[in-house]
């Protein structure tokens, strides 16, 4: 049965519309996909591995201190009684920096007064994880650190 | 014969009428000045024009603000130190956009407790109060990143906590974090997102939706105290005329805190603070009092589960506030007719107040009647012996015990 001409134009009309929905998703689309992509931060990971030096072990007190930037990351390294231990900087709770207590040996957090331990381990406070930990070498009289 | 202003008047009238239909924008302007009010509508209503004249005052310092201001880690508190010490008006202009801030977000909070105790968020006016307060969220949002914007000690390690919180979020928290703050932590490239987003997203964001929350008042005029379905309609020689009578109480008001602002730049000025420096953390960094409940509550939630638990309990209050024209579906709006809501609104205030208060004075020292009490930072006071400097606190069962000890602030010597 031929169709009427009102029902032909009704479904001609249903396709248009189709097209336009389908035509105007990808011009959208194609509109705010690189914008997106924009916005995304461009974070170059550089080298995995840095090593670099950071002093004398000389001149270095047992329970002194120091912190340094080791390929942009800030490092807590001790010279303990049984020799150095380095720690990344950023507390596990908020991303606060830690600094070495050198009257109770411990390592506190300035910001929701957590506490780790020498080893890095979580004393107390709020904080999930314990402090990462890096390797110390000491070569020809050289500290270095290597994250 | 005409004078020479009228002529003037007349001529401008004569332009303006042989192009548009004029006739339609007098009467439109007419009604909405002369529009009733119902008759209740008072000094509590004033609240939400005072945002939106603190929003103008925010916009004007802003723009003022921008023309020296320089988003970089290397400028910018070098620029805010020269607004301050060398631009004419450059400090009264600084202090009254920081106050202005502060004074924006009191005052959007008591407009929201106004329609929340008189039931406004009611049929038919629910998506107004959802409005409102996303408006809200958006004034909150613009007081972090304006915030950063300084880049001083305290502005960069409140960013650097504030941020942390969004990267424990299961799953997609890492990557929010690094999205917000543009790189791995807070740096220049975090100072360029936060600077656009205050002074081009938001405003913009916020003009739209106080434009479509002033439209959705007047079209449906202010509510009056009878409960839902059924109002009746304010005869027009009962209700309060908003010119000359409700806009003259907006006028006191603002000029009022205009007074008050310029009180508060003058007598207690925003410091510029340390210059940002991404190796030191600075002792017992707070937040701006609007996060200090918020701050605290954070604090209780310990452990490796803590975080996330945390961040969800802290989100329950904004979420309610969303949907709670459609929780509460009761039909009376007078406060002394719906007993639980409005204790659960006196009780949330209380509550947010409580918070804030011992955000406050957590992690300090505080001298009361003679004696000295070390509060830590649960907010718990310890009373401090002076002579010995050995605290005898009544120590509870806190499983920190110790730990708030005076040489916990030992500063670290290498
Ligand atoms: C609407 C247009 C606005 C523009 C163009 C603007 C622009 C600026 C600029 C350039 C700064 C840096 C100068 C400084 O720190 O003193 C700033 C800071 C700030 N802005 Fe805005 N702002 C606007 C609105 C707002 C609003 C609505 C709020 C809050 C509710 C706000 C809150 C802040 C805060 C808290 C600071 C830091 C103030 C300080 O420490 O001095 N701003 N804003
Ligand atoms: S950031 Fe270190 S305890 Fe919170």
């Amino acid at each position: 049965m031929p169709l009427s001409p009102e029902e032909s134009t009704a479904t001609r009309r249903g396709f248009l519309d189709w097209i336009i929905y389908s035509c105007s998703t990808i011009l959208g689309g194609t509109i705010i996909l690189p914008a997106v992509a924009y916005l995304w931060p461009v974070t170059k990971s550089g080298p995995v591995k840095v090593r670099e030096e950071i002093g004398e072990a000389a001149n270095w007190n047992i329970w002194g201190a120091k912190k340094v930037s080791v390929g942009n990351k800030p490092v807590l390294v001790i010279r303990t009684d049984k020799g150095f231990v380095a720690f990344s900087a950023v507390c596990t709770h908020l991303g606060c920096l830690v600094e070495f207590n050198p009257v109770k040996q411990n390592i506190i957090c300035p910001c929701h007064a957590a506490s780790f331990d020498i080893e890095g381990k979580v004393e107390g406070g709020p904080p999930p994880r314990p402090l990462a930990a890096y390797k110390v070498s000491e070569v020809q009289g050289k500290v270095f650190v290597s994250t | 014969m005409p004078g020479r202003k009228e002529r003037i008047i007349n001529y401008f009238n004569h332009y303006l009428d042989e192009r548009y239909n004029m006739p339609v924008a007098r009467d439109f302007i007419d009604k909405q000045m002369h529009k009733r009010l119902p008759p209740h509508t008072g000094w509590p209503h004033v609240f939400g024009s005072l945002s939106l004249i603190l929003f103008l005052s925010q916009i004007i310092t802003g723009i003022l603000l921008l023309i020296y201001y320089r988003p970089t880690p290397e400028e910018a508190h070098k620029s805010i130190q020269y607004i301050t010490a060398d631009v004419h008006f450059g400090w009264l202009y600084r202090q009254v956009h920081a106050w202005g801030a502060t004074l924006m977000i009191l005052a959007v909070i008591l407009h929201m407790a106004r329609t929340f105790f008189m039931g406004t968020y009611k049929k038919p006016r629910e998506l107004t109060w959802v409005i409102g307060v996303i408006i809200f969220i958006v004034t909150i949002v613009f007081g972090f990143t304006g915030y950063l914007l300084p880049w001083n000690q305290l502005s960069y390690w409140a960013t650097t906590v504030g941020t942390e919180i969004s990267g424990a979020i299961p799953i997609v928290g890492p990557w929010m974090k690094t999205f917000i703050l543009g790189s791995e932590n807070v740096s220049g490239e975090t100072l360029s997102r936060f600077f656009t987003v205050h002074v081009i997203i938001l405003p913009w964001i916020l003009f739209f939706l106080v434009a479509i929350h002033l439209v959705l008042m007047r079209s449906q005029n202010l509510a009056t105290m009878e409960p839902v379905g059924e109002e009746r309609p304010t005869p027009p020689e009962c209700g309060i005329p908003f010119w000359p009578v409700h806009l003259a109480k907006e006028g006191c008001v603002t000029l009022i805190v205009l007074g008050i602002l310029v009180t508060l730049s003058v007598l207690s000025p925003w410091e510029i603070g340390e210059p940002a420096d991404p190796l030191q953390t600075p002792e017992a960094i707070k937040p701006e009092w609007y996060f200090l409940p918020t701050y605290q509550l954070l604090k209780y939630f310990t452990g490796p589960m803590g975080k996330i638990l945390g961040i969800g309990v802290s989100m329950v209050p904004f979420v309610l506030l969303l949907v709670w024209p459609y929780l509460d579906r009761s039909k009376p709006r007078h406060p002394k007719q719906r007993p639980i809501s409005t204790t659960i609104g006196v009780a949330a205030l209380i509550l947010a107040l409580f918070f804030g208060v011992l955000g406050h004075f957590s992690e300090s020292h505080l001298t009361l009647l003679g004696q000295t009490y070390e509060i830590d930072v649960y907010g718990v006071p310890h009373r401090i012996d002076r002579e010995t400097a050995v605290q005898v606190g009544e120590e509870t069962d806190h499983p920190e015990k110790g730990m708030h000890d005076q040489e916990h602030r030992t500063k670290n010597t290498f």
